[in-house]
C-alpha cells in the first residue's frame, strides 16, 4: 500500500471544511488542510477535524495553498498526492478511485472529470467546453476538465507538474505539463455538488485561463 | 519665462529638496542622491534655458522642444511601469515564499 495525502485548499470553508475531512480521513492515510488565510473558523475546525492543519497568515491564492501542502506532503515522505476542493462540491467516497489505479495500474496522474450534466451551471459548462477545445487543439490534450480541483499523482512526478501559475490556473497547468510530460494519465467522471454558483472561477477567469493556454503553448 | 518654465522650475526645487531629504533619511544613499541631483540639475537647466538644447533636438528630429519632453516622458513612464511590475513580482515571490515557510514552520518528518 502506498502512503496518501489528501491536500485540501481552504479558504473562508467553515461550513463544510469539518464534514469533508471527517468523511475523506478513512480514505487516506494524511488529510492535509492548508488554510489559506481565511477570515472565519477554518483553520480551527480542521484541526479539530483530525487534519494536519497548515495557516497562511495572509490569502496568496489556491496555487500556493497546494504548493504549501505538495511540500508538506513530500516532507512526511507521501507517495501518493489527491486534490480536492473543500467546498463540498466533490465527494470524499470518490477518494479511492483516484488512488487504485497509480497503485495497481501504474498511473501517473488521474484527473477527476465532472460530468457537467444538469447540475453544472450554465456559463461554467460552457466556458469548460471552450477551455477543453483550446487544450485540444494547442496541446491535443483530451481530457473533459482541464482544470478539475480533484486529481491525484504520483509524487514522484511532482517536479514535472510544478506549476508556475497563480489561483485557479494552477489545476489547468497541470494537466497541461501532465500531457507535455507525456505522463500517463486518465480521466475518471467524477459528481459534483455546487453549493454556491459564486463561488470558483468567474467569467473573466475563465476567459483570462483561456490566454493562459494560449501563452503556455509558447512558454512550456 | 512663461508660466510653463515657471512650473518646471518650482518642480524641480521641490524634487531637489526632496532628494536631499531621502539621502537624509538613509532612504537614498550617496550614490543614489548624486544620480538623482544630476536629473533634477539638469532638468532645471533645461527648465531655465531651453534654447540651449534646441540645436541637439532638431539633429533628434523634433522640431520644437516640447514633442522631446512629451516623448521622453513616455519612455520613463513605460521603464517606471515595467520597473514597478518586476518590483511586485519580486516582492508577491518573497511574501509568498516567507508566508509558506511560516505555515510549514512547526511541521514534523
Amino acid at each position: 500500500m502506498m502512503k496518501t495525502a489528501l491536500i485540501l485548499p481552504i479558504y473562508n470553508e467553515s461550513k463544510y471544511i469539518g464534514n469533508v475531512i471527517q468523511e475523506a480521513k478513512s480514505y487516506v492515510d494524511v488529510v492535509i488542510a492548508v488554510d489559506d488565510g481565511s477570515q472565519d473558523a477554518s483553520y480551527e475546525i480542521s484541526k479539530k477535524a483530525g487534519a494536519l492543519a497548515l495557516h497562511h497568515t495572509i490569502n496568496l491564492g489556491k496555487s500556493a495553498a497546494l504548493k504549501t501542502g505538495v511540500t508538506a506532503a513530500l516532507k512526511l515522505g507521501i507517495e501518493i498526492i489527491i486534490f480536492m476542493d473543500s467546498d463540498g462540491q466533490h465527494l470524499p467516497k470518490d477518494l479511492p478511485r483516484f488512488i487504485e489505479p497509480i497503485e495497481k495500474e501504474g498511473y501517473d496522474m488521474i484527473i477527476g472529470a465532472r460530468k457537467g450534466g444538469q447540475k453544472m451551471p450554465f456559463l461554467r459548462k460552457w466556458g469548460n467546453k471552450m477551455l477543453e477545445w483550446a487544450a485540444f487543439f494547442l496541446f491535443k490534450c483530451a481530457f473533459n476538465d482541464i482544470q478539475s480541483g480533484y486529481r491525484a499523482f504520483r509524487a514522484n512526478v511532482y517536479p514535472q507538474l510544478d506549476w508556475k501559475a497563480e489561483s485557479y490556473y494552477a489545476d489547468a497547468e497541470m494537466t497541461i505539463r501532465a500531457v507535455k510530460y507525456h505522463l500517463k494519465c486518465k480521466q475518471i467522471f467524477i459528481d459534483t455538488i455546487y453549493y454556491d454558483d459564486f463561488k470558483g472561477m468567474t467569467v473573466v477567469d475563465g476567459l483570462n485561463l483561456l490566454f493562459q493556454i494560449f501563452i503556455w503553448r509558447f512558454i512550456l | 519665462m512663461i508660466g510653463i518654465q515657471l512650473l518646471c522650475i518650482i518642480f524641480a526645487c521641490l524634487a531637489l529638496f526632496f532628494t536631499y531629504i531621502a539621502y537624509k533619511r538613509r532612504d537614498f544613499s550617496g550614490k543614489e542622491m548624486i544620480l538623482w541631483m544630476m536629473i533634477w540639475v539638469v532638468f532645471l537647466g533645461i527648465a531655465i534655458l531651453p534654447e540651449t538644447v534646441s540645436p541637439y533636438i532638431q539633429k533628434m528630429g523634433f522640431s520644437r522642444l516640447m514633442d522631446f519632453v512629451v516623448v521622453i516622458a513616455f519612455v520613463v513612464l513605460f521603464a517606471l511601469l515595467i520597473h514597478n511590475y518586476l518590483v511586485v513580482k519580486f516582492l508577491q515571490k518573497r511574501i509568498e515564499k516567507l508566508v509558506r515557510e511560516e505555515a510549514l514552520k512547526n511541521l514534523k518528518q
